[in-house]
């Protein structure tokens, strides 16, 4: 651990940094910190700064009128996006983002909304996000592999083990609980300069207990150099000038060298703290000189709104405070009430204890007021045990913990900290401004919302229902969903329904969709905003891109299923040719004829769904493909001969229609090849003889001959006749019943097969005779029983066995066992 | 011939020379009728960072209760407020032990108790008679026999009331009324037969969860009561010192001249949370045994194994006989759970013995008691 400061050096370090008469204020804060908040707004009401530098990447700089108007509503964040395209980061050339997320109660907004108030010039002053990115080591920082990757990180506080050390010590549970005891509650109480006094003895600390290697991996060095310079120009223009930054970076910015080893340094440096030695080999990028040239497609910064729920720390997203309702609650009251501490606490409890046990109350019966009462007086009387001056949130928690759980506390009864937990986080979601720069994209997103009156400003979870082939209106809601998904956003989720990519449930006619509004939505439709202004323009415009990529047939047709399911014309664009191309130069018979099941199921449900454009064409395509790979396909593998079969079978059905006389007779042609082939699948044999019986090509007798070939052939052909048989009966079952001989040739096959021979072929058999239907199969039972001089009632009839009987067979059976045995 | 001394002094005799330091230095506010300010009893309990003045001179408080903090904050809180207080868990999470330090530390008196059984009945709950003098005087008060509850309201401490919900439904439900209203009537005493209860005055209850033979409280007392679940130990250090403590004081009390052995109460304190937790600390997924395996349970384990080697052995540990009382331990409830904890030997202490050896090494050839 580095050296620890003495009360003078802080003394000395709060006169350069945090005096009124300096003509620069640095303001350390905790993001998201309702006291450093409440600070930090009295400092600038009394600084009177001429301009306000805050931590946050400059290439935001353009939002921050949107930002400060006041239709913007809290919670919203800053999206940043780079796409790596010249490997300037590294070899792998990612995409990668992150989120700037702002509360009312976030000092930088506080800065930003008070500063324009007082019309002093305001202003981000780290480096851009990409420059970010390069300073930072491989996986440390914002070049985390985290989905949710957040700029205003507060682990160099949080994750301290010089900080855990202290918050253990002091008996507190956590360093949430110590946070919350020493600064958001006894902070409030001090006057503002001994709480600046006190959270800069407290970064200094934790930034002690980091090592400059860690600072260096984080890209902490780099920024720190960058913003020192900002804040030079700055002050050459302005006479005063507030930093607004992360505790943990005032140290840094102001020349930790100079201050923390040597306080005669400042006197070496002539006074001026702010051009101190920069950290070696960032001279250019401090100086500005050598800030990359990106490309403008490259990087993205917008404004979007945001949910108390994503800013939840205990949400997973690694930014600022837990609880966030409940500080913005507290925020809330002392805005209003301009500082009591101690009542707006004693509010915000009272008030979310009174909301919970409303909640609970309705599901489970209690709560009772005497509760709700006991429960306030348990979190007065905690507080004065802990020697807190108010209740907060961990008092608030221990009183329902204790007065709303009846019971043991189980699964089965903690419906009162569940309720707790959601309300502490709330359900809130930010507005952005009409004036707010925001890709159209969004703006047709929620054009798209207003029309179907989709609820997306809180983020609980709806569902809708919808008929789809009865209401115009469903079925474009539907395709909305559809494409929503396709982009990514995670907006719907199709809980029931028709679904075509699984060929499951097709036989549904309603859809049931579970929706509800995230930040992850809009940063989603920031990311495809380069392909379109409209919702329908991205997904057609990311589809052909997907396509265009694809060189599987069988793939693209699975793209073509969803682009079905969009409702996304194939006349728009390329997407016809590109598939077109795709199935032309596919040579794999086994993904064509998927392409051709997909393709005949989508032209099974045109009507019902309306899709626009015309799928005959590519079936045409891909029948043709399949036409001439045919012939070369006698010898399958077992596992190939299902879908074999079906594409026999389907290509029979759509040759059948009018216009396809040409192609027909070329596939009776290749049928009556492969019928001549000598080392033809039984299986197939069985189809290609059926197709030849329906096209006339042979008589039932001639099949019959065939069939009594493979029956009567010996030893293992013998054990592949019932392959032969399924595949007959796939495509021409009917044959059985024109053909009186047929069955006698099954009998008389059976009788002779043995024991053993039988086990074997009965899979291929019962699969055979599943492909008749139950009227079919009553009336061939009729005909087998016929045969063997029985009616058709009696051949069904079993005869009961009797008690005897049954007693008998287990004593046999457990004779024969012992006997085995032995 | 040693002179026999009382098996187990209450708490507050204990713990004598501690309660009376912190109620010398305690300045902080005290509700009525308590002996010592709520951060007295929290200290009481969880132990202080530095000594204190006590006469001349100096004592440590010592930490009493292992677990969760928090915890004994809401209980010391809920005693002081108009609700009871119900303990629950599974057995041998030292429930009975906090209501006891909480009553000695509020009341001073840890013995104002309830025990409650299937056989329990409402007279031993409120009061019953001297049949003889009732005979005699008529139902005079000096006839009246008070129970634990009466003394409790009367005197203005706590009532403890162990094991309520072994206790009939009905039986328990005769507390609700003297929970609200702070009142037990004596119909046979007429005008003087109404027992208003002094300040100072409350319930802690504990309650079992797990064992068989538990009866439901009705929801009417539950609402009386504010609940806290104690919860096992889920630290092995933590069940560690935790045994090494118990096992202390034991042998103090008993006069067992014989120091206890640190790795042998590691290795209990392992295989009891590794057997509760199934899995071990090395990865192994174990079957756990249905009997209780509390930290309980494992002081008691030791203890047997010390008085063995005192009474008959060489005054040290020894693994084998740690095995045949971990056996008797586990088999008392059920003989299926042995071959889990054969299987567990088998496998997870074979692997601790092949990696540690020395203490792990006897542990595991004592594997022979397990059949």
């Amino acid at each position: 651990m580095g050296s620890v400061l003495s009360g003078e050096e802080i003394s000395r370090l709060m006169e350069a940094g945090c005096h009124y008469g300096n003509p620069c204020f640095y303001f350390p804060v905790r993001h998201h910190s309702p006291v450093c908040a409440f600070f930090l707004k009295r400092v600038i009401r009394e600084y009177r700064p001429d301009c306000i530098l805050i931590e946050g990447p400059e290439n935001a700089n353009e939002l921050i009128p949107d930002m400060t108007d006041e239709d913007t509503l809290a919670p919203f964040c800053i999206y940043y996006s780079y796409r790596d395209t010249k490997g300037l980061i590294d070899e792998n050339k990612r995409d990668y983002r992150c989120y700037y997320p702002f509360l009312d109660a976030s000092p930088e907004l506080v800065a930003l909304r008070e500063g324009k108030r007082a019309g002093a010039e305001l202003a981000f002053m780290d480096l851009p996000y990409e420059e970010i990115l390069m300073a930072e080591k491989e996986g440390a920082g914002l070049r985390g592999q985290e989905e949710k990757n957040s700029y205003n990180d507060d682990r160099y506080l949080s994750e301290n083990a010089f900080i855990r050390g202290v918050a253990e010590r002091s008996g507190a549970r956590s360093f949430d609980e110590f946070w919350e005891r020493a600064f958001e509650m006894e902070g409030l109480l001090k006057p503002v300069h001994e709480f600046i006094r006190d959270m800069l003895f407290y970064c200094v600390l934790s930034r002690a207990n980091t090592t400059e290697e860690t600072l260096r991996e984080d890209g902490c060095l780099a920024r720190e150099a960058h913003m020192r310079m900002r804040i030079s120009e700055a002050r050459q223009r302005y006479a005063r000038v507030l930093v607004v930054t992360g505790g943990f970076h005032v140290a840094g910015l102001l020349g930790p060298q100079a201050w923390l080893t040597d306080p005669a340094g400042r006197e070496a440096l002539g006074g001026d703290l702010f051009g101190t030695k920069l950290p070696e080999g960032l001279t250019c990028i401090a100086e500005g000189k050598k800030l990359h040239r990106i490309d403008e497609k490259d990087k993205g910064v917008y404004l979007m709104s945001y949910s108390l729920e994503a800013a939840d720390r205990l949400n997973g997203y690694c930014s600022g405070m837990i609880h966030p309702m409940f500080y913005q609650m507290i925020w809330e009251g002392l805005s209003e009430k301009g500082g009591d501490a101690g009542e707006v606490y004693e509010e915000t409890v009272l008030q979310f204890l009174v909301e919970v046990g409303k909640k609970v109350r309705r599901k489970e019966g209690y709560p009772s007021t005497f509760d709700e009462i006991c429960a306030l007086n348990m979190c007065r009387n905690l507080a004065l045990l802990r020697g807190k001056p108010f209740p907060g949130v961990f008092e608030l928690s221990d009183g329902v913990l204790s007065n709303y759980v009846k019971g043991e506390y189980q699964l089965a009864t903690d419906r009162p900290m569940r309720v707790l937990r959601e309300e502490l986080t709330g359900k809130k979601i930010g507005r952005l401004s009409e004036n707010a720069k925001l890709p159209p994209l969004c703006l047709d997103f929620e054009k798209n919302c207003h029309s179907y009156r989709l609820d997306i400003h809180s983020s609980t979870k709806k569902e809708v229902t919808l008929s789809p082939f009865a209401k115009k209106r469903h079925r474009e809601l539907s395709a909305f969903f559809a494409r929503m998904d396709f982009l990514g956003t995670g907006l719907a989720l199709r809980k029931k329904g028709p679904n075509l990519r699984l060929r499951r449930d097709r036989n549904l006619i309603r859809e049931i969709w579970e929706y509800h509004y995230s930040p992850k939505v809009t940063s989603a439709l920031i990311e495809a905003s380069v392909y379109g202004g409209t919702i329908r323009e991205a997904c057609q415009a990311l589809m052909e891109k997907y396509l265009q990529e694809e060189t599987d047939a069988a793939a693209a047709s699975d793209l073509l299923i969803r682009s079905f399911e969009m409702g996304l014309s194939l006349e728009i664009g390329v997407m016809r040719a590109r598939l077109e191309q795709v199935i032309r130069s596919c040579e794999d018979f086994f993904t064509l004829t998927k392409t051709f099941s997909n393709l005949i199921m989508l032209m099974d449900m045109q009507e019902l769904y309306g899709y626009p454009s015309d799928l005959l064409p590519l079936r045409s395509a891909v029948a043709d493909k399949l036409l001439s790979l045919l012939v070369h396909m006698s010898s399958v593998k077992d596992e190939d001969v299902p879908p074999m079969l079906e594409a026999l079978k389907e290509l029979y059905r759509v040759l059948l229609e009018a216009g396809q006389e040409g192609e027909r007779a070329y596939f009776s042609e290749i049928l009556e090849k492969m019928s001549g082939t000598a080392d033809l699948n039984p299986a197939l044999a069985g189809a290609v003889w059926g197709l030849l019986y329906a096209y006339g090509k042979r008589t039932s007798g001639e099949v019959a001959v065939c069939m009594r070939g493979y029956l009567l052939s010996s030893g293992e052909k013998a054990a592949r006749a019932a392959d032969y048989v399924r595949g007959l009966f796939y495509v021409a079952r009917d044959i059985i019943f024109a053909r009186d001989g047929m069955i006698d040739m099954l009998d008389d096959f059976l009788g002779r097969t043995d024991y053993e021979g039988f086990i074997q072929i009965l899979p291929q058999l019962r699969l055979a005779f599943s492909f008749f239907t139950p009227a079919e199969m009553d009336r061939l039972a009729g005909m087998v029983a016929g045969k063997y001089g029985l009616k058709r009632g009696e051949f069904g009839e079993l005869s009961q066995v009797t008690d005897e009987e049954y007693a008998y067979g287990r004593e046999l059976e457990a004779r024969i066992w012992q006997s085995a045995r032995t | 011939m040693r002179e026999g001394r009382t098996m187990r002094p209450p708490v507050e005799v204990q713990y004598q020379d501690e309660l009376a330091a912190l109620a010398q230095g305690d300045t902080a506010k005290k509700p009525i009728g308590w002996r010592l300010s709520p951060q007295a009893v929290r200290t009481f309990i969880l132990g202080s960072k530095h000594p204190i003045p006590y006469g001349n001179g100096e004592i440590m408080i010592q930490k009493k209760y292992f677990g969760n903090d928090t915890l004994i904050e809401r209980c010391i809180v809920t005693l002081a407020g108009n609700r009871g207080l119900m303990l629950v868990g599974e057995p041998g999470t030292a429930k009975s032990m906090l209501s006891e330090l909480l009553a000695a530390a509020i009341s001073g008196c840890s013995t104002n108790t309830i025990q409650g059984t299937a056989g329990t009945t409402e007279d031993m709950i409120k009061y019953s008679w001297n049949y003889a003098m009732l005979l005699d005087r008529g139902p005079v008060k000096e006839a009246l026999v008070p129970s634990p509850l009466y003394v409790g309201m009367e005197k203005g401490i706590l009532t403890r009331f162990e094991e309520i919900t072994r206790t009939p439904a009905q039986i328990q439900d005769s507390l609700i009324s003297v929970l609200s209203d702070k009142v037990l009537n004596v119909p046979e005493l007429g005008d003087e037969g109404l027992l208003f209860a002094k300040q100072g005055f409350n319930v802690i209850g504990t309650a079992n969860t797990r064992d068989k033979g538990v009866n439901e409280m009705s929801s009417a007392l539950k609402r009386r009561f504010n609940f806290e679940t104690v919860l096992p130990v889920r630290e092995v250090s933590l069940e560690k010192q935790i045994i090494l403590q118990e096992v202390e004081k034991l042998a103090r009390e008993n006069q067992i001249e014989m120091s206890v052995d640190e790795s042998a109460a590691e290795v209990l304190a392992s295989t009891y949370h590794e057997l509760r937790e199934g899995i071990s600390s090395m990865g192994h997924q174990i079957d756990k045994p249905a009997c209780v395996m509390s930290t309980a349970e494992a002081v008691s384990v030791y203890y047997q194994t010390m008085m063995s080697a005192y009474y008959y052995g060489d005054s040290r540990i020894s693994m084998d006989s740690m095995v045949q009382n971990l056996v008797g331990a586990v088999v008392k409830e059920n003989r299926d759970d042995l071959p889990k904890v054969r299987s567990y030997f088998q496998t997870v202490i074979r692997d601790k013995s092949a990696k540690e050896g020395g203490i792990w090494e006897a542990y595991y050839q004592a594997k022979k008691y397990l059949g």
